[in-house]
Parts: C-alpha cells; structure tokens; sequence
C-alpha cells in the first residue's frame, strides 16, 4: 500500500490539534502502561513530594504497597501520620528527591555505602539529616539518630527484598554534597537543622548522564536481589522551592526537568523493565494552564492531581478508591456487658 | 439553692448509682437524676437548643433501649445546676493498641516491636484525647455546668485472669515507662477538658492500684461472679460512693453531714 506521507496513517494522538487542543478527554492516550501493574503487584514507592500523592492513590485503590514501617491505627488521622513520615512511602524514608540519593539509600542498606555527617543539630536537638523531615522534632542523643537509623534501613531492605515494581518520582537534579564522602542530602545543611559550611558542603547539579548511572546502579541492586523487579519513573510537575546555583529559579525548574524527562524517556526507550508515567505532561498540560496549580503558583490543586492519579490507575484497568472514613472507636467491644449493667442498676 | 445535680454517660455511671442512696445520706440536699446509654449509643446523644438530651436519628431498638435503662428516651437538663459526664473512654482502647503494638525508642526494651519516637506517641496521645474532647464537645457544647470523668481503669487481676487477659491493656500494664504514659495521657485530658472550658476530675487515687489499674476490690462484681464470667471494667457501689462523694465535695463544695453509724 502506498502511502502520501509517513503521518498519514498516525493516530489522532499523533497531532497536536486532535491530540491536545481539541481532545475530547485531556489524558486520552498519553499513557499506555509497558510495565503492568495488578491487584497482587508488590509495590514499593519513593520521590520527591508529589510522589506521596501517587503512593496515597495507590494506598486508597487497596493496591498490594509494601509497608514496611507502618503505624495501623486507623484511628490516627492521616495527616498525623504523615507529620512523621508514616504512610507516604514503602518505608519512613521521606522524600528522596534525586536519583543519587537513592542509590545512596540502597548502598547503604546493602553495606556498601557509609553516609558521613549525618547528625544535624537544630535548637539542642539532633536530626538524622538524610531524613530529617521524618521526626519532626528530632531527637535528644545522637546515638538515638543511629539507633532510629538502623532500624530504618532493617524496613528498608525488607521492601526492597520483597518488591515486583518500584515508581520513582524524579524531583531534583540538584542536591548539597558532604565533599569529603560524597554523602548527598536532601535538604541543605542548615535548613532544616545542621550547619552549613563552605568548606565541607558543597552543591552538586547532576547531569542526565549521571542520573542515568544512579538509576542503573539502583536497577542493578534490586534485580540482584529481585531478578523480574521493573521500574515506573515519573517526572515531579513541582517546580523548584529555590536553587542553590545562582540561576533564575524559572531557568532552573526548567532545565531540571528537562534533564529528569530526558532521562526518563531515555531510560523508557532502552530497556523493557523501564515505564514512564506522565505526571508532569498531565499537570503542565496547556490545556490546564495555570488553573493546574494552587495560587502559589507550584503546588497542583487537588482537582488535576485527581486526573492523574485516574489517568494512572484507568490505564492499569484499576478502581479508584476512597479514603478511608474515621474510625470513632469508642464503643466498647462488650456493649453487652454494658447494657446489663445498666439495666441492673438503673432499673429498679 | 438546692443543688439539680443530672448524671450522664455510659454504662460506668452505674457504680456512682449504685452509691446513691449511701451518698444521699451524707448529702441530703441533693437531689440526683440519672440518664445514661452504653457507649456506643453515646455517640449519638445530642443536647436540643431548648436543652433536652435526647438521641435522634437512633432506631427504634436503641430508642427503646435508652427506654428501658432510663425510663425515657430523653432528658431535660435545663433545670440541671450541674451537670456530671460520667465514663467516657477518651480512646484509651486505642492508647493501649498504640503500645502495645510500638515500642518507644529510647525508653526500654524493644523487643521486636516496631520503634516508635516519645515526640510520636505523645502527639498521637494528645490527638486520641483531642478528638474524645470534641465528641463530647458535640454533645453538650460548651455548657460550663458540665463536668467530666472518664472511665475508671480495668481492675488490676486483668494482668492475670478474666475476659480482659487478651487485652491490649496487659502489655501496656507490663511496660516499664507505664507510669510516664498516664501521666501524660491525664494531663492532656484535664487540659483539653479545661480548655472547653468543663472541669475535670478524675479517677480518685485511692481506687487506682497502679497506672492504668484499679484495685480488684472496687469491682462490681466482687467477690460473687466465678473468675472466668468476671466483667473486669466495671465497678461496684464502693467505687462510686468515693467518686461522688469527691465530686460533690472538690466540684460542687458540699459538705457531708455527720457520719452516723449507719452511714
């Protein structure tokens, strides 16, 4: 058959006008998963901060997360939870926001990887600094920091021993370094807690090619262990809170997300265990515009982050599900016991 | 002023009830009116802005329970001068479930508990008894006639025996740092309570055998009921004559009239 030009037989996803301006359904199209995920998938998340709203979707969608650092006290509320780092991702890991600091998580659970400096200090209390956002108050001793540490990385290596699909949402491209051990944080010394100093502390920007390395490295490590384990990489649509590299805060959302999309879909386009999911098209979709984000111009509203979350859980052929109401419990389990002693006592 | 006293709550206003007629010697210008529900039931209690308490919205089963325990589904406490909430369990079940299940870092041994920080557990504390405060808050406003007690603890010999030994309670009551966690949870209560602004008073300190324990003899149920049949949360007649008597004492500033022989 003889064609006029090779766009001739495409999909209308294939044009921008049939595609994008004038789709009858914004997400039609834009995801067809590679990597499939079903009710008995193991999954383990991790990312940067808009990956805590993938990881509830798939929390409230009764998926098999792994939890492996848990509270179940469905009367606590969620937010209280969340405050200490519980029920946002497999482990209480907080947000890992670039892929160097998952390859250091993962070293460091599998023995080869020591991070250094990793007590902060803040107001006569001390933080483990590669998590510090977990505990909110921090600690009294510094050995309580290590202690907590250490039983975190137990919980960390069971979910990874146990993981089918690992999503990780891609944030940063930029991260503060301890120069002598090449310890990356996720938040930078003095911040939060800790002290910055010039002369150990350094910024790193990484480049695709390295975030590619890490991930690699990341893959490497839990296909040793977990052999048909495979990956989901998403992009953060969050812009950046401030860069540390001089540039214009705008130039330097951009261009690191254009890194992370790059990688992403390079990563995508190599290897078969390798999916993308498109958070970052559905919520920079032109269509949307700026109505995707909150007044602060950064955060996306709750309505476009329930499109992808249905755009995500519809392309796995999966239910959305519904957050789960408050559980009173007050009522005695033996309000029969009850009863009768009131009866006896009051009815005379 | 003759003090309109009406008694609410659940069913651990029984043990003040079965006091009655032993405090009313020792404060005969009183004059007590009861009205109470299981605690299931209690959640569901409204107070009408015309001041009655009543259950709407409950099915005609619970309405004729309420029926048969108070002899009315209902209850006017306009004419109350005071008002005395009387069993409500502030989440202690879920308290328990909390350490029993986690082990706070740093306070003894863990075992192989999950870890959980104290900064963790005391604001998990302070939002069980926040929330407990604001159902009762949904109930009778901010009436500042109201006073409240919770729950009287499970007899000690729970630790050991009855229908309380499985429990959550007995890992709490083997924990070495118990004593801090009531301190804790007591404190947030009486502060939340007072905040509303209600008044507190709880359970008296000569009934109590440890944290988080009564003494085994305050039980309804002593010594009659076999072991085995004991209900272990509840508690008798002697219990409730302290309880009143402090209430009408430290809360209403009564004075008991001479003990007589009898009393």
């Amino acid at each position: 058959m003889v064609v006029d030009h090779p766009y001739a037989n495409l999909p209308p996803t294939a044009f921008w006008k049939s595609g994008v301006r004038e789709a009858r359904e914004l997400t039609a199209g834009l995801y067809r998963p590679k990597v499939k995920i079903d009710a008995s998938t193991r999954i383990m998340t991790a990312g940067s901060c808009f990956a805590q709203h993938i990881s509830r979707a798939l929390r409230r969608a009764n998926l098999n997360l792994i939890e492996t650092e848990y509270i179940r006290l469905p009367q606590l509320s969620e937010a209280l939870l969340n405050r200490f780092g519980y029920g946002l991702y497999s482990a209480r890991y907080g947000n890992i926001y670039t892929m160097r600091q998952l390859k250091q998580l993962i070293e460091e659970v599998g023995g080869d990887f020591y991070p250094k400096d990793i007590i902060w200090r803040a107001s006569g209390r001390c933080y483990d600094a590669l998590r510090p956002n977990v505990e909110p108050s921090g600690y009294t001793l510094p050995a309580h920091v290590t202690e907590m540490r250490a039983h975190h990385l137990r919980a960390v290596r069971k979910a990874l021993a146990e993981v089918d699909i690992l999503i990780f949402t891609l944030g940063l491209t930029e991260a503060w370094e301890h120069i002598p051990s090449g310890t990356v944080y996720p938040t930078a010394p003095g911040t939060i807690a800790g002290t910055y100093d010039p002369t150990i502390h350094r910024l790193r920007q990484f480049s695709a090619g390295e975030i590619a390395e890490d991930f690699l490295s990341v893959r490497n490590r839990i296909q040793s262990r977990r052999p048909d384990a495979r990956f989901i990489l998403t992009v953060s649509p969050v812009p950046l809170t401030a860069t540390g590299t001089g540039e214009h805060v705008l130039l330097a959302t951009h261009a690191a997300k254009a890194k992370l999309r790059t990688t992403a879909a390079e990563l995508c386009e190599t290897f078969d265990d390798v999916d993308y999911f498109p958070s970052y098209e559905i919520v920079t979709h032109p269509r949307l515009g700026p109505a995707a984000f909150e007044a602060n111009m950064r955060s996306p509203t709750a309505e476009v982050i329930a499109r992808v979350v249905r755009c995500f859980l519809g392309a796995h052929g999966l239910p959305l599900g519904q957050a789960a109401p408050p559980v009173l419990d007050d009522s005695d389990p033996a309000d029969g016991i009850c009863e009768e002693a009131l009866l006896e006592a009051f009815v005379r | 002023m003759k003090v309109r006293l009406f008694i609410v709550g659940t069913s651990h206003a029984v043990a003040v009830r079965l006091a009655h007629e032993r405090v009313m010697r020792r404060f005969p210008d009183l004059d007590v009116t009861y009205f109470a529900a299981t605690a299931g039931l209690g959640f569901n209690l409204s107070v009408s802005a015309d001041g009655v308490l009543s259950c709407p919205g409950a099915s005609e089963r619970d309405l004729a329970r309420l029926k048969r325990i108070n002899g009315a589904s209902s209850v006017d406490l306009t004419p109350a001068t005071h008002i005395w909430n009387i069993g409500s369990p502030f989440r202690f079940g879920v308290l328990q479930r909390l350490f029993r299940y986690y082990r706070v870092f740093g306070m003894g041994p863990t075992e192989n508990h999950t870890v959980v920080s104290w900064a963790f557990t005391d604001e998990a504390t302070d939002e069980l008894v926040r929330m407990a405060v604001e159902n009762l808050l949904e109930v009778y406003g901010p009436d500042q006639r109201l006073t409240v007690t919770p729950a009287p603890y499970p007899a000690a010999m729970s630790l050991k025996h009855g229908p309380c030994r499985d429990l959550p309670g007995v890992a709490l009551g083997k924990l070495a740092y118990v004593d801090e966690i009531e301190r804790s949870y007591e404190s947030k209560i009486a502060a939340s309570v007072e905040s509303v602004p209600w008044r507190f008073l709880p359970q008296p300190a000569e009934t109590r055998a440890r944290a988080f324990l009564t003494k085994d003899e305050y039980l309804a149920n002593m010594p009659a009921t076999p072991l085995e049949a004991k209900d272990l949360r509840h508690m008798g007649a002697d219990y409730g004559a302290i309880l009143f008597e402090q209430y009408l004492t430290q809360i209403v500033g009564l004075k008991p009239v001479k003990k007589t022989a009898q009393a």
